[in-house]
């Protein structure tokens, strides 16, 4: 029975073939609508998923008044909680430090004290210094920034100034920065330890608002010197990039828990890090903007699927219904309703089949649609013209054989 | 030997405003290779009674058997394609087909493969009297004779038994109409089909075995 239904149906699709084509042009116009449509949707859809990388929302820790985002005091304490925190990425810390080469005690420290110092967990941490401008000790690299041992990047003004190489070892009084109550900055002695110096840098076009440091340090090398010390331990600068920016609020709340409190302009100034300034303007704004957009267009969507099946039933009621005489003869020569469905349904099915996998091509090729989007729309589009078909055949069906005879005589 | 027979059969039908009684208690029987001619005038219920013996509707009340089994009990759709065919004035040929593929639809429905439906086709075209050339025209391009006979040929395609014709000379001219008329009644008496012809033309009737009369839905007299 297949053959007779797929035999019929071709042979009345190719005999009329004026009505056949232009009924797969209709067919072709819709699902190159559709294909806009979903295209269009699925285009937002991507970019709303991309935005995150596109647009990213990163938070720096600042003082309450929000004047200072580096020299500032950080709590220990603060920093593990970012450290931890799941919805945080690419943390940036740096500690400010001053330091001397050689051994020297506070009363001794004039002239020797000379170089500025910063220790971070990432070339990121010092503004101006590209990766590629560190010169690393054969068998030391990046790695450098997350490690706690003893070593050092230094600057190479520097080292030539103190006939020093990459691969020495070097003994570095460090201070630390200590703030006061009442805005005074004090400088005291850390550690005197012995570092390596691993690699060499080029400090010309430091872009940062604190002093240009000559030497870097790892920034858990000198946690633990303050450990070792028995000092309390403050980061200078801590900033990062929010892992998934559509947490935000779950994100806000827990920086809030871990004491950063939002930035208020009034605020006295301090030295304390205990405020967040979340750059998250432009992500919200985009963000709201397509989800507004694409909610639009969902909710259009059914609307769209009516107007499809609308123009499905249309096309077929006006290619089907021209023939109700075939029909109710179909029926007087004994084919049942369900077989005459089926000879009238595939025949109008193999034409929209056409004009979809037509369109779909035409989409892809010309429209750069993606193929997830042009699936979508060749389902919607069978799924709602063929039902308008399946209307229309019904509704034919419906009628007396009978009347439809007698009425044509 | 009786074929056919309608048991106080009556039909009627809703319109927008009344109830339309087509048909009032019609009883009558029907042999086989005999031709019949009802005759009556127009709205007398003659084509509502054609569709009713052509299983196209079931009777309101009354009973219509074949074979001695009510229509009522068999698959109408079955009936129409192996008992009962009819043809109609206005011919009702697929448009989309050619003379032979309108003959050769019935068959195809039956699932019998195209080569032996062609041939089967162009036997049947050859018995109402169409020449060869005819086979590839499609309908429009044919006369009304010629496409009546084709409508003929496509009622003896299904090979049944029973022959029903609404006015099957109504639109033709009296050349054609006493061929078509000579093919009916050869149908009957040669190869044995009951032939019901519907009609208000004497000299079809004429030509009939049994002429039954009806008039407001009910069969007045026979002969």
């Amino acid at each position: 029975m297949l053959y007779f239904y797929v035999h019929t149906g071709s042979r009345n699709a190719v005999r009329q073939r004026y009505k056949a084509i232009l009924s797969m042009l209709v067919g072709l116009a819709v699902v190159l609508l559709l294909n806009i449509y979903t295209g269009y949707m699925d285009s937002m859809q991507r970019q709303l998923r991309d935005l995150p990388g596109a647009v990213p929302v990163t938070a720096t820790v600042s003082n309450l008044n929000g004047s200072l985002d580096a020299g500032l005091a950080i709590p220990e304490k603060t920093v593990e909680r970012i450290q931890n925190c799941p919805y945080v990425k690419d943390a940036v810390f740096t500690v400010q430090l001053y330091l001397g080469f050689g051994t020297f005690t506070m009363d001794d420290y004039e002239g020797k004290l000379n170089q500025f110092a910063a220790g971070t967990n990432s070339v990121q941490g010092i503004r101006g210094l590209k990766e590629e401008e560190i010169a690393w000790m054969d068998g030391a690299d990046r790695d450098f920034f997350g490690s706690d041992r003893r070593e050092c990047v230094v600057d190479q003004m520097v080292l030539e100034d103190n006939g020093l190489q990459v691969g020495d070892v070097v003994t570095l009084t460090i201070f630390y920065y200590r703030y006061g109550d009442y805005h005074e900055i004090f400088f005291e002695p850390l550690t005197i330890q012995e570092y390596q110096i691993t690699g060499c840098m080029d400090m010309a076009e430091y872009l940062g608002s604190m002093p240009v440091p000559s030497v870097l340090l790892p920034f858990q090398t000198v946690r633990k010197e303050f450990r070792e010390a028995g000092l309390p331990f403050t980061a200078d600068s801590a900033s990062f990039a929010v892992k998934d920016p559509f947490q935000l609020d779950a994100f806000k709340q827990d920086m809030k828990e871990a004491g950063l409190l939002p930035v208020a302009a009034t605020a006295e100034y301090r030295y304390d890090g205990n405020a967040l300034t979340v750059r998250d303007s432009m992500f919200i704004q985009v963000s709201e903007r397509l989800q507004e957009s694409l909610e639009l267009m969902q909710a259009g969507l059914p609307l769209v699927l009516a107007i499809v099946a609308v123009i499905g039933y249309i096309t077929a009621y006006l290619l089907i219904q021209s023939r109700r005489g075939e029909y109710a003869v179909m029926r007087s020569l004994g084919l049942g309703k369900g077989q005459c469905f089926g000879v009238m349904f595939l025949e109008t099915a193999m034409i929209q089949l056409c004009a979809c996998i037509l369109g779909s091509i035409l989409a892809l090729a010309g429209m750069e649609t993606q193929p997830q989007a042009a699936g979508w729309a060749a389902v919607i589009f069978l799924s709602c013209y063929l039902s308008g078909t399946v209307v229309s055949i019904w509704h034919m069906g419906r009628r007396s054989v009978m009347a439809a005879l007698c009425r044509q005589d | 030997m009786e074929l056919l027979r309608l048991e106080d059969v009556s039909y009627s039908y809703q319109t927008k405003y009344q109830t339309i009684e087509a048909v009032k208690h019609v009883s009558c029987s029907f042999e086989q290779a005999r031709m019949y001619a009802v005759v009556g005038e127009s709205g007398s219920g003659k084509s509502t009674l054609l569709s009713l013996m052509a299983g196209l509707d079931l009777p309101v009340s009354g009973d219509i058997l074949v074979e001695g089994k009510s229509l009522k009990t068999l698959s109408r759709d079955r009936y129409r394609r192996d008992i009962a065919s009819v043809v109609y004035q206005s011919f009702h040929l697929f448009p989309l087909l050619t003379a032979q593929e309108n003959v050769m639809f019935p068959m195809e429905m039956k699932g019998i493969r195209s080569g032996e439906a062609a041939e089967r086709a162009c036997r049947m075209l050859t018995r109402v009297g169409l020449p060869d050339k005819i086979r590839k025209q499609f309908p429009k391009m044919m006369s009304g004779g010629e496409q009546q006979r084709v409508a003929i040929a496509r009622a003896l395609a299904a090979e049944g038994k029973i022959l029903l014709a609404d006015e099957p000379t109504g639109n033709l001219d009296s050349e054609n109409e006493a061929h078509i008329v000579k093919i009916l009644k050869e149908l009957a008496h040669q190869e044995g089909y009951l032939v019901i012809v519907i009609t208000h033309n004497p000299e079809v009737a004429k030509a009939a075995d049994h002429v039954l009369q009806m008039k407001d839905g009910r069969l007045v007299t026979g002969r």
